[in-house]
């Protein structure tokens, strides 16, 4: 699609590189934007990304060299990692433990139940161990070496990290020898503790590296003190697994679509999107935090715009076919998740704080003819959208096809017409009837169903942070954002959607900033009223973790494109002694130097425990404990500008009016007028019962609602004035 | 609050009595229709959504504050939103079951006019650890409840739990297996106001420091309920707010008959209806423990624990019949009614239970009898609930089991499973060098049991656990970094170790651990459900393959692994530590095997000590497992190529390769196999003969005769059973 | 669930011939009342008994209908008859006693873990026909045979069936435990 005409310049490229199709999103300068499409080619995703990039210039008149030559950025993103995993595509991996924890990959520690409902997780017979069947280990590939380092618990004298036993290095030979023997493409090491002593990990590679120079061999050895280096053995595995059966495929993937755009005239190189939000060159290290990319997206867009807006804390709802995103942006920062969840799979990883509930608008709808519950998902029509097309079963589309908020003759621009009729029988037969209710009712009552769960899930996302809606704005986009919009029953202080929702996360890939983030697992004890001594010793020793961290990070930026680091941020996971959870503190300071940061940080720790569990919880007379640093490293990187429009008359003009139809709110229908969204400008607004229509979405705002299109035509939705 | 009358016009206790009163009608409040759901079916699921999301979030938040490992790491704790008599409306996922006890609590609170005195206010905390009076399975299980008051009008409760670090008993950990009564269980609080206005008093936390082991793990697992059940009443207000109190009032009575009916309606629908029986031993050695200062308590009993189960699918109704149990005595495997409620409930949950909002009205679809008297209803309030849990849940894998056959004849095959899930407890106490003292218990076994083999598959490792639906072991290196001084050197699933059948159970895990030189002296203790003891996990499971072997406690006693360590070698597990104690590699003074559940042992720097549990029960015949399924079974190391050959007749070599070759020698030595079992087994009747000579004669060991006398002389049925099967004479039946 | 579990689907669960995924799928299911029909449908193929198999006892032994309109426990193997479903049917097994550790150790492979000899006794059932395991006890030495399942036929067939109780020796099929007076018969001669 494009925009007004525009001399576009100083364009960023944003690719989603879906398991079916591509998305090629081209933004220039101005904020204008072209979208491209193209089958996905899982043989040679340089192909499918040319494509894509051909039709999105073809919008903007200009080639793909032309497009190419006038790209600043680059970014890829996709479920290549994810897809290579679950067809178990990945490198052979062999595993070197330590000696006692070989079964670590069978018995998962009891995660028998990842990835399942609530219900569903009652449910016992649905428990099933995924356990080695994404990574083909079997007892073959999983060898243990007799070694031991000290936890440093923290009631005791030893030192964090003190060899007990040292590594038995004879059985390391042997170990890496019969994982050679049976062929591995990758060896992984999992040592117990790595993340407080990394010298028996980086032993084992040293021996690797010698039987396989004595065999002519070589294959990457991965550790986990490397890539990731914090507690808890069973999800460090997870992390490390991933890497090493993916990583490299992967990463060459990404080396085939740098080549194709560079032979296009691209003169940078290509970046791809970490799990913790931030881009990184594909030559980042380590691959598997590429694991979740595109869905960060949004968030990015959120937080940028928030940027703009002055918004510092911001829930967000991607609302899409078969599931919605819920993630927040708190004080300008994406929220994060240090032990997310991921594919049947824990991991010890830093992946945006999103909770991905299944059911969207493409959803299907099902009665529970005995005890008239509606549920909703998992199952989704995709592209064949309801009974109102072509699928099967009755679905949340073939609701709001029935209640008049979306036009059967225009949907997805027209390139497909909805029959209305089968709608209404779908939701009379399917739902009404069942349930005792007339269709409009129980069309509305669906569409209440989705609404109470997004709202619930809104909810419990705050105050798991102890925050309060009235100082929050709230942000919905995907597809069909718009269209749900009005269900937000939350009193936020403000709720935005945006004309281009439908490309909101590939344009938040777009605003995305270069960044290195490092977790490295610690083990300081503050004591109560620990002395200066004691407190500087420790700082000292937080300074040096922190300016090792930050070279680490500068060096691969420099590596990685010559980026100038523009910012860097300091924090640390701390918790009150004997309590297990942590804290992820993001110092407003910078990072801990001296006895006097570490008070601050002490200080900076509590307020925010305080916040979230109530005074009553805390527990300082039991002391602090430092359990990880982390560091993040922030590189600049050319964005997309938003142009500030005058603010035209707040009455719509004519142009941007289609007409009228008929729409189903509160319990009656009421002549609705529709509008074309790109006919309106900064400055209009539309007041309810109104319908806003573009081709790749649908604004919906009832009777008492207003959207006002501000300066930078982001769309706020609110009561209406007067 | 108006006067003496916390509910308008009615106190707490007479509106519990109104309460049953109507619910003895058969429905849960006498509601024999739901008009609000009935009405506007989307209003309604909107208003659960609203209070299951409140005690989720509080759960997903609170547990974030709490210290042990239990509540943090294996999520061993639960919130829930109570009507006012203390039924359970909504709860949170997590240690689900004890929802059914919570008002056991409550009504004790009325029973003694708590609402005079000390009075129920908004704000006010009450927790509570006493089995006897709140209904809490055993000390180291602790609740919390704060009344949820709207505008003035107390109009329920929220109430929180988890399964604390150490109970402060006569030994050290939180469920003390060698307590003869109740005054060695450990601290016990009966329902106590400990605070108000959300904030504890000190006094609390002084008990914690003075009467339990690990006063740290405590005091915050406290913090962590009370902001918990904040959250709940805060949530839940909110919801008031948007439906109304009176909406509040008729749906959460709806909730709880609607999840009845459903109960009922999956009795008729899921099973067959008629009779099952299914029976769990266990061993409680006591003689030469506490003998001196408890002489009654110095002796060894047998526990029968047997569940008959009656289906009516025609009323919907299940009826479980304990009428054979063993009495109650003198030591810590009895227990109180709320280890009944909250056990039956888990059971029910993924039997009967399915597409349905948990809450209390599942209790009401099942009925049982525990006679006066039984195990599980003493018949004084001065009996030990120290560990009930191990009794229990092998006596409710046999209520499962019940249910499991009748699902599987009704042929809902994917439903059906052995249903003889264990756990296994460590706990303890340990001083270290530097002079630090503290107790503990160790969930890496309790956190999930192997999965029961399936009609159509096998079990697995650590795979679930009906106590707790969100089954989690831990992380060693978490475990290790809260108990110091005590190294793991193994957490590996034990090859061959598992009923097998057609289908293998699970295999159990093993855990090996090394005192270190860090420990000045620990004492550790075993403890477990389902672990036989002497005897299997169960004495026979719906799917007829052998049952789980029992659990074990191995110690060796002053052995060399210290040095062993400091040259970089130690044993990954049992079968290494046998071979090098075979070579003299590693050396020892003494060893030490405990099958039954073990109180306290000393044990020092140097010494080993390896746990194995958690293994479960075959499904049918070993002969008909699939050939290439055992040759898989060998190459992988889950069983060795000689247990292939003799059990299931599939002579394979250590490779574990499969050939053509391979199916046609099974084939052979299955045959074979087959012929020996028919010379080796004889007619029921004839072994009938033998076996009652052995009986009658009392040629018994001693244990079994005073067993079979006790059991005779407590449970007319059983005794009537006894005497008939056997056809003894009065005279033998009175020596019997 | 009935498009999904026919028959044959029952069939391929119960010989494990499914991928977890098609399991999952069917445990999610919603469970449906023709499901009693489709198993027996299942069973009347997969044992020898045709559709004269009523109910599936256990995992090879079925509660089967005779020409004469009584009931049977039969092996689903070699269709040995073990009698009255009533008598609990271990009665007519042969049996195998284990009471010593060598014993034992030949099943449960692990001294440490094994039942404790002299006190315990695994009694393994098998069929009088084909020497199929049918059940397995582990229990006290003298401790009367656990009678595993009773179902109440006349229910059967007027709540599930719902056709009338089948007709006894005696008129209407009465439902209790006759096991006791099975081993009365065998006298104390």
């Amino acid at each position: 699609m494009t925009t007004a005409q525009s001399e576009h310049s100083q364009i960023i490229l944003a690719t989603d590189a879906g398991g079916t199709m591509t998305d090629a999103f081209a933004v220039s300068q101005d904020g204008s934007f072209s979208i491209g499409k193209a089958l996905t080619n899982k043989v040679n995703e340089a192909i499918s990304y040319a494509n894509g990039y051909e039709n999105a210039a073809a919008n903007w008149g200009m080639s793909l060299e032309e497009l190419h030559a006038k790209s600043i950025a680059n970014i890829y993103t996709g479920t290549l990692f994810l897809n290579t995993l679950l067809e178990r595509k990945g490198l052979s991996v062999g595993l070197i433990t330590t000696k006692g924890q070989e079964s670590m990959y069978i018995h998962e520690r009891g995660h028998s139940w990842l990835g399942l409902e609530w219900e569903e997780v009652l449910h016992h017979k649905l428990h099933h161990h995924t356990g080695g069947d994404m990574f083909r280990l079997r007892a073959a590939l999983v060898r243990g070496v007799a070694e031991r380092v000290a936890s440093g618990g923290y009631f005791m004298l030893t030192e964090p990290g003190q060899v007990k036993a040292p590594l038995n290095e004879a059985e390391t030979r042997d170990a890496v020898n019969a994982l050679l023997d049976e062929g591995v493409a990758a060896i992984a090491v999992v040592l117990l503790f790595s993340y407080l002593n990394p010298a028996h990990e980086r032993r084992v590679r040293e021996i690797a590296q010698d039987v396989m120079r004595e065999r002519g061999v070589t294959v990457p050895v991965i550790l986990s003190s490397e890539i990731a280096p914090v507690m808890k053995e069973v999800q460090r595995m997870k992390s490390v697994l991933m890497e090493a059966a993916g990583g490299p495929i992967v990463r060459e993937m990404l080396r085939k679509v740098e080549q194709a755009a560079n032979e296009r005239a691209y003169r940078g190189e290509l970046a791809t999107m970490a799990s913790y939000g931030s881009i990184v060159n594909i030559r980042h290290p380590r691959m598997y935090e590429t694991i979740l990319s595109g869905p960060t997206g949004g968030l990015i867009g959120a937080k940028t715009i928030g940027e703009i807006l002055g918004e510092r804390n911001i829930l967000t709802a991607d609302i899409g076919g078969t599931s919605f995103d819920v993630g927040m942006i708190q004080d300008h920062h994406i929220s994060l998740r240090k032990e997310p969840d991921f594919a049947g799979h824990r991991l010890a990883l830093q992946m945006v704080a999103l909770d991905s509930i299944g059911a969207g608008a493409g959803s299907e709808v099902r009665v529970d003819p005995k005890f008239k519950h509606i549920t909703l998902g998992p199952e989704s029509a995709g592209s064949d959208v309801g009974k109102c097309l072509r699928h099967p079963r009755v679905t949340v589309s073939d609701c709001n096809v029935v209640l008049g908020f979306l036009d059967p003759d225009n949907f997805l621009g027209g390139d497909v017409t909805l029959d209305r009729e089968a709608a209404i029988r779908a939701v009379r037969e399917d739902i009404a009837e069942p349930l005792g209710l007339g269709v409009e009712e129980a069309a509305q009552g669906v569409l209440e169903v989705l609404n109470a769960n997004l709202n619930h899930h809104l909810l419990t996302m705050l105050k798991a942070r102890g925050a309060n809606p009235t100082e929050w704005t709230m942000f919905m986009f995907g597809g069909a954002g718009p269209l749900h919009l009005y269900g937000i029953d939350v009193p936020f202080q403000k709720v935005y959607t945006f004309p281009f929702a439908a490309a909101f996360s590939a344009f938040g890939v777009a605003c995305a900033e270069y960044a290195k983030r490092f977790h490295q697992g610690a083990s300081y004890i503050i004591p109560p009223g620990a002395d200066r001594d004691v407190k500087a010793s420790i700082a000292k020793a937080m300074g040096d973790a922190y300016s090792a961290l930050r070279d680490q990070g500068v060096r691969e930026l420099n590596s990685e494109g010559q980026l100038a680091t523009k910012e860097v941020l300091y924090g640390a996971s701390m918790r009150y002694v004997g309590v297990l959870e942590v804290l992820d503190v993001t110092f407003t300071f910078g990072a801990v130097m001296t006895p006097e940061d570490l008070d601050r940080a002490i200080a900076e720790f509590e307020e925010n425990y305080a916040k979230i569990y109530g005074k009553g919880a805390a527990l300082p007379e039991s002391g602090f404990f430092v359990n990880e640093l982390f560091v993040h490293v922030v590189a600049d990187k050319p964005k997309p500008r938003f142009v500030r429009y005058e603010l035209a008359d707040p009455r719509p003009a004519e142009s941007a009016r289609k007409g009228e139809r008929q729409a189903y709110f509160a319990g009656t229908w009421q002549t609705t007028q529709v509008y074309d969204m790109d006919g309106l400008v900064a400055g209009n607004v539309v007041r309810g019962p109104a319908i806003i229509e573009h081709p790749m979405t649908t604004l919906v705002v009832p009777p008492g609602a207003e959207a006002r299109f501000d300066e930078h035509r982001f769309i706020e939705y609110r009561a209406a004035a007067g | 609050m108006a006067g003496d009358k916390l509910l308008g016009q009615r106190t707490l206790l007479e509106q519990i009595e109104y309460t049953d009163e109507l619910t003895s009608s058969g429905y849960y409040y006498g509601l024999r229709s739901l008009p609000r759901k009935e009405q506007d079916p989307i209003t309604y699921e909107r208003f659960y959504d609203a209070v299951h999301s409140a005690v989720m979030g509080a759960r997903e938040t609170s547990k974030n504050v709490a210290a042990s490992p239990g509540a943090r790491e294996l999520g061993e704790l639960l919130f829930a939103l109570l009507t006012p008599e203390g039924h359970a409306v909504a709860v949170s996922s997590g240690l689900v079951g004890h929802q059914g006890a919570f008002r056991i609590a409550i009504r004790y609170m009325a029973e003694n006019g708590y609402d005079r005195n000390p009075q129920i206010r908004p704000g006010d905390i009450f927790t509570a650890c006493d089995p006897a009076t709140t209904g809490t399975p055993h000390p180291g299980d602790v609740y919390t409840f704060v009344p949820l008051f709207y505008k003035d009008e107390f109009i329920g409760w929220a109430a929180g739990m988890n399964h604390t670090m150490e109970a402060g008993g006569a030994v050290p950990g939180a469920w003390p297996p060698w307590s003869p009564n109740t005054f060695t269980d450990g601290y016990l609080l009966p329902p106590t106001k400990v605070g108000e206005d959300y904030e504890d008093y000190t006094w609390l936390y002084k008990h914690f420091e003075r009467r339990t082991r690990a006063p740290m793990f405590n005091i915050l697992d406290q913090k962590m309920r009370v902001a918990g059940c904040r959250m709940v009443v805060d949530s839940v207000t909110e919801a008031i707010d948007k439906f109304g109190l009176d909406y509040f009032k008729d749906a959460t009575r709806e909730i709880i008959e609607e999840t009845r009916r459903i109960c009922s309606d999956n009795v008729k629908l899921l099973t067959v209806p008629g009779r099952s029986r299914f029976v769990a031993f266990r061993t409680v050695p006591y003689a030469g423990v506490v003998d001196g200062v408890w002489p009654q308590s110095a002796k060894n009993w047998l526990l029968h624990l047997h569940s008959e189960v009656q289906i009516d699918t025609r009323e919907g109704q299940v009826h479980v019949n304990w009428d054979k149990i063993s009495p109650a005595n003198w030591h810590a495997q009895g227990g109180y009614k709320g280890i009944i409620e909250s056990n039956l409930w888990l059971n029910v949950m993924d039997t009967i239970g399915l597409g349905l909002k948990p809450n209390s009205g599942m209790n009401l679809a099942v009925t049982y009898d525990m006679p006066e008297g039984g195990l599980f209803n003493p018949p004084n309030d001065r009996h030990s609930a120290g560990n009930p849990w191990a009794s229990s849940v092998a006596l409710f894998n046999c209520f499962g089991g019940g249910l499991e056959v009748s699902k599987r004849a009704r042929g809902f095959v994917e439903e059906a499973w052995n249903s003889d899930l264990c756990w296994t407890g460590i706990q303890g106490e340990i001083t270290l060098k530097n002079g630090f003292s503290f107790g503990f218990c160790q969930m890496d076994l309790l956190g999930a049991s192997a999965t029961p083999a399936r009609p159509y598959m096998d079990g697995e490792p650590l795979g679930t656990a009906w106590w707790n639906p969100s089954s989690d072991t831990g992380s060693v290196e978490e475990w290790e970094y809260v108990l110091p001084g005590i190294y793991y050197l193994s957490k590996n699933v034990l090859p061959s170790y598992c009923g097998h059948g057609r289908f293998r159970g699970g295999l159990g895990m093993q855990l090996a651990f090394a005192v270190s030189d860090e420990v000045q002296e620990a004492i550790i203790g075993k403890i477990g459900a389902s672990t036989g003891n002497y005897f299997t996990g169960q004495a026979s499971i719906p799917g007829g393959g052998y049952p789980a072997p029992t659990s074990t406690l191995i110690v060796y006693r002053q052995t060399n692994i210290l040095e062993l360590l400091r040259q970089g070698e130690y044993p990954g597990g049992m079968a290494e530590l046998a071979e090098w104690i075979e070579s003299g590699k590693l050396t020892y003074t003494d060893r030490e095997l405990h099958k039954e559940e073990v109180g306290a042992l000393f044990v020092k720097p140097g010494d080993i000590y390896i746990v194995a549990g958690n293994a479960t029960g075959g499904w049918g015949d070993p002969l008909h497992r699939a050939v290439d399924a055992v040759a898989l079974d060998v190459k992988e190391g889950f069983i060795p190529a000689s247990v292939a050959d003799r059990v299931y007749g599939v002579p394979v070599d250590e490779t574990g390769s499969a050939t053509e070759s391979l199916e046609a020698a099974a084939e052979a030595r299955r045959a074979e196999i087959r012929r020996d079992r028919e010379a080796s087994s004889v007619s029921f009747e004839e072994f009938w003969r033998t076996e009652r000579e052995v009986v009658r004669s009392g040629e018994l060991p001693q244990f079994l005769t005073d067993a079979y006398a006790e059991l005779n002389g407590f449970s007319p049925s059983f005794r009537e059973e006894f005497a008939r099967f056997w056809q003894l004479d009065a005279e033998e039946e009175a020596q019997s | 669930m009935s498009e999904r579990a026919s028959r044959d689907v029952l069939r391929d669960l119960e010989t494990s011939r499914m991928s977890w995924g098609e399991v999952r799928e069917i445990l999610r299911q919603e469970k449906t009342p023709d499901r009693f029909a489709e198993y027996h449908a299942a069973l009347a193929e997969a044992t020898p008994f045709g559709d004269d198999v009523l109910l599936r006892l256990g995992e090879y032994l079925y509660v089967v209908r005779e020409a004469d309109g009584t009931h049977t426990v039969r092996c689903g193997e070699c269709s040995h008859a073990f009698g009255d479903p009533r008598v609990n049917w271990k009665l007519s097994a042969r049996v195998r006693i284990r009471r010593t550790l060598e014993e034992f150790m030949e099943i449960y492979h692990y001294e440490e873990v094994c039942p404790e000899p002299g006190i315990a006794e695994v009694r393994e059932y098998l069929c009088p026909g084909c020497f199929t395991l049918l059940s397995v006890e582990c229990v006290p030495i003298g401790y009367p045979p656990v009678f595993e399942f009773l179902p109440d036929l006349a229910s059967v067939y007027e709540d599930i069936l719902g056709q009338s109780a089948p007709a006894d020796e005696d008129g209407k099929w009465v439902f209790e435990d006759r096991t006791l007076q099975a081993v009365q018969k065998w006298g104390t001669a």
